[in-house]
């Protein structure tokens, strides 16, 4: 008799076993040993006692507000699951899988099954690493009860992902459509009300009475409006994580594991011909990943440029051979989902901060202008690491790239600046526009200021978000093993694994920061402060310092490159 | 016009390839043959700057691959068995890249025409996901000859092709060598490599088991007199 579940048992468990001893072999090389014992010191110096804390001694109240943007987020994520494009990464098996396990006698639930089993190993790490996260940020009660919500929520988080992509996948017939109608509009529907009830009418008074009147407006309208029915789902879910106590806890516990369990009837109940989006997904996959490098399929795996989005970019036949690369990235870039992603965004911030600003009158027009500035910063924090059009896509095609004829260094500098000249127009247009439509003309001050500092930003832009991607392409380079490679960064199965590589990143450049932080200092002061002079002098000086670091940090990576065997990569 | 002194590569303990020495002259086209793990695909992308050699010297058209990588680089193409495309790029586009990359002046004019020559001429749109494996590798392959290598490496080239593409590369490959480019082919296909290479390489273990023509080789060897090809690599591998 054949024991198809015996077999897959064996597979995942010897895969997360020879997993877990690659990477704990890893930490044999000087390098990987080394950032290993400093990222443990850093994070047991952060965020010690993550797990020493006990019950209610070391609790820190939650504020309702965190879990209400938690909440939101959450809702936001599942609705465009429903609305958006159809989240068949979900589905994606290793090209390995679809050649092993779709031909072998395996009923489709227990391929589903062993899909969700499978993505056990990544959620069990993002759940260690938010329960020491979470103690410092003040959510939730004992450790133990952090892991156990977080897993729990992630768990169905996961399941509701798969059960959405399986309904959604293929253009059904009968009872399919009617729940592909159903899913969508329920979403919907639950989307509309919110937005209607809390997101609308709070930006309304964000606009007449400011931020604070208009969150709390939001806040109160999703517990009693029609809107708490819609958002009810999202609060169940983690109520758990905001507990004060174990009698707050096992209840909303309890709630969260039967979501689970009905989550778990629904998609193993499911019986839909998934095969074939799966084995595309995994076909698109085998396509990043170069050679069946191993690693698990996002959103992004299925994403492949469709023949009417032709984006046409020119490039003169002659010239720096450097700039092709900088071409290809760029173009890679304008061509995939992360492209559309981001003008999505911007459009939507865009449209509620005009909602905010009203009239448009001059202090309408403020929130419009902090809106802007605000997403200029965050894209200067996050953009480095949401725009992979770089080494951490390129590396996988390390054998190809060592062929070109161009120095490591070049190489390595041409992979740096597609990301980074994106990021800094994208945050320069951001920025100027916010200045135009600043109460009172834009002028920061006086007329000159304004002029200083306008010419200054740019440099700064580039330096910061050259070091940032300089940075992000090195922990690529030196640590292919525990950076995700690849166009997409992993979905939130990887979100532990994305967290660690983001505060090491960040940790990295607060430290590369600080001699232009002196240098610039230092040159506001003896040239005036906050006279033009002074204003322009401190940019001036800290931007050319910083780009003197990241020149500095592109020559060693580019030594880096030229001695990395493809063989070292994935 | 390729100059391979002492070639060695090894991991760890295991030495892949052992104290390799040969040289392929333009025009000449050279047969990498051997058994699995012989060694024949580190040799390639040793050759091809795609790994570094742990000892030995490799010059490419006159330039060493170590010392001056990119004047190598920029004499030669290298043709690997899995094509490795960019995904955002369509096939036109990859041409214009490696047109840009290798500093083709004429790359616009040339592409068409390569692209015919491969029957990829009404793909020239389409992005690689939307190619066949063949296809995929009929672009690789115009990929590589756009710049008019002085030294051509393929590895399995005719992998995925169907038969009008193999007798389309064999043809290519052939052309090539006369016009005076230096070829290494590696393939399986014996039959393919005594059709097309005026020399032998058999390697073993990562050792150089016999190198020269197929006549020479067996004129060393006179228990392999009247032997075919196949019979000859079984005795020298076995």
């Amino acid at each position: 008799m054949i024991d198809g579940t015996a077999a897959l048992v064996f597979l995942s468990l010897r895969t997360a076993r020879n997993r877990i001893t690659k990477q704990i072999s890893r930490l044999k090389t000087p390098r990987y040993a080394v950032a290993a014992v400093f990222g443990v010191g850093y994070m047991a110096l952060v965020f010690g006692g993550g797990f020493s804390d006990s019950g209610a001694a070391g609790m820190n109240q939650p504020s309702i507000s965190l879990s209400v943007v938690f909440a939101i987020g959450l809702a936001a994520t599942v609705w465009f699951w429903w609305l958006g494009p159809p989240p068949l990464g979900a589905l994606a098996f290793q090209p390995a899988e679809v050649q092993f396990l779709f031909p072998a006698p395996l009923s489709r639930r227990q391929l589903i099954g062993y899909r969700l089993v499978r993505s056990q190993l990544g959620l069990l790490i993002t759940c260690v690493i938010w329960t020491v996260l979470a103690r410092r940020w003040g959510t939730g009660a004992s450790p133990l009860l952090r892991f156990a919500s977080t897993w729990a929520l992630l768990t169905v988080v996961g399941l509701h992902r798969i059960g959405a992509a399986l309904v959604l996948a293929g253009p059904g017939r009968g009872a399919r459509r009617a729940a592909q109608w159903v899913g969508r509009g329920v979403a919907a529907a639950s989307a509309a009300v919110v937005a209607w009830y809390s997101i609308i009418p709070g930006l309304l008074l964000w606009r007449d009475q400011g931020a604070d009147a208009g969150f709390d407006r939001l806040v109160a309208s999703l517990g009693s409006t029609p809107a708490r029915f819609a958002f009810a789902p999202f609060r169940i879910l983690v109520a758990p994580l905001t507990a004060e106590s174990f009698d707050g806890w096992i209840g909303p516990f309890g709630l969260l594991v039967g979501i689970g369990v009905a989550h778990l009837v629904w998609v193993l109940g499911m019986n839909v011909a998934f095969e074939e989006v799966a084995a595309t997904a995994a076909a698109n996959l085998a396509r990043r990943v170069a050679a069946m490098k191993a690693g698990q399929g996002g959103i992004g795996a299925i994403t492949a440029p469709k023949a009417s989005k032709r984006t046409r970019l020119p490039l003169a036949p002659v010239g720096q051979p450097a700039v092709a690369i900088v071409w290809k990235n760029t173009l890679a870039f304008l061509r995939s989902g992360a492209f559309r992603t981001v003008m999505i965004l911007t459009g939507f911030l865009l449209v509620a901060a005009q909602l905010a600003s009203g009239n448009g009158d001059d202090r309408g027009s403020a929130p419009l202008a902090l809106s802007l500035a605000t997403f200029a910063v965050m894209s200067l924090v996050m953009g480095p690491r949401l725009v992979r059009n770089d080494l951490r896509h390129d590396l996988q095609s390390l054998a190809l790239l060592k062929t070109y004829p161009l120095s490591g260094k070049a190489i390595v500098a041409a992979q740096i600046a597609s990301p980074t000249a994106l990021l800094v127009g994208f945050q320069v247009v951001l920025l100027v526009a916010a200045v135009v439509v600043f109460p009172g003309g834009g002028w920061l001050g006086d007329p000159a200021t304004t002029v200083a500092a306008v010419a200054v930003t740019p440099l700064l832009l580039v330096s910061l978000n050259g070091m940032s991607v300089a940075i992000q392409n090195g922990a690529a380079l030196l640590f292919p093993g525990w950076v995700r490679l690849g166009a997409d960064s992993g979905g939130f199965e990887a979100i532990g694994q994305n967290m660690l590589v983001t505060f090491g990143g960040f940790f990295v450049l607060v430290a590369a920061m600080v001699l232009p932080a002196l240098v610039g200092a230092a040159a506001w002061y003896s040239l005036g402060a906050f006279t033009p002079l002074g204003i322009a002098g401190a940019g001036v000086a800290g931007s050319l310092v910083l780009g003197l670091e990241v020149a500095l940090l592109i020559g060693a990576l580019g030594r880096v490159f030229e001695r990395t065997d493809p063989s070292a990569i994935g | 016009m390729i100059e391979v002194v002492g070639l060695s590569k090894s991991y760890g303990a295991v030495m892949a390839v052992d104290r390799l020495s040969f040289s392929v002259a333009p025009g000449e086209i050279l047969g990498l043959v051997g058994p699995n793990g012989a060694g024949k695909t580190t040799t390639l992308r040793s050759l091809c700057g795609i790994i570094s050699p742990t000892a030995g010297t490799i010059r490419i058209a006159g330039h060493d691959l170590q010392s001056d990588a990119p004047k190598a680089k920029a004499k030669l193409a290298f043709i690997p068995d899995e094509p490795q495309l960019f995904d955002y790029l369509t096939v036109e586009d990859h041409l214009r890249f490696v047109g840009r990359l290798y500093g083709v002046t004429d790359a616009a004019a040339r592409a068409p025409a390569l692209l015919d020559e491969l029957e990829l001429g009404e793909k020239a749109r389409a992005f690689p996901g939307e190619l066949s494996r063949g296809m995929k590798q009929k672009l690789a392959i115009a990929c590589g000859l756009l710049h008019r290598p002085e030294v051509l490496i393929l590895d399995e080239p005719l992998t995925g092709l169907d038969p009008s593409g193999i007798k389309k590369m064999r043809d290519t490959i052939a052309a090539r060598g006369r016009e005076g480019t230096a070829v290494i082919l590696s393939s399986h296909l014996l039959h393919l490599v005594e059709e097309l290479c005026t020399r032998l390489l058999v390697i073993h273990r990562g050792r150089c088991v016999a190198i020269g023509t197929q006549q020479g080789i067996i004129a060393e060897r006179p228990e392999l007199m009247g032997k075919s090809l196949e019979e000859v690599f079984l005795a020298l591998t076995s």
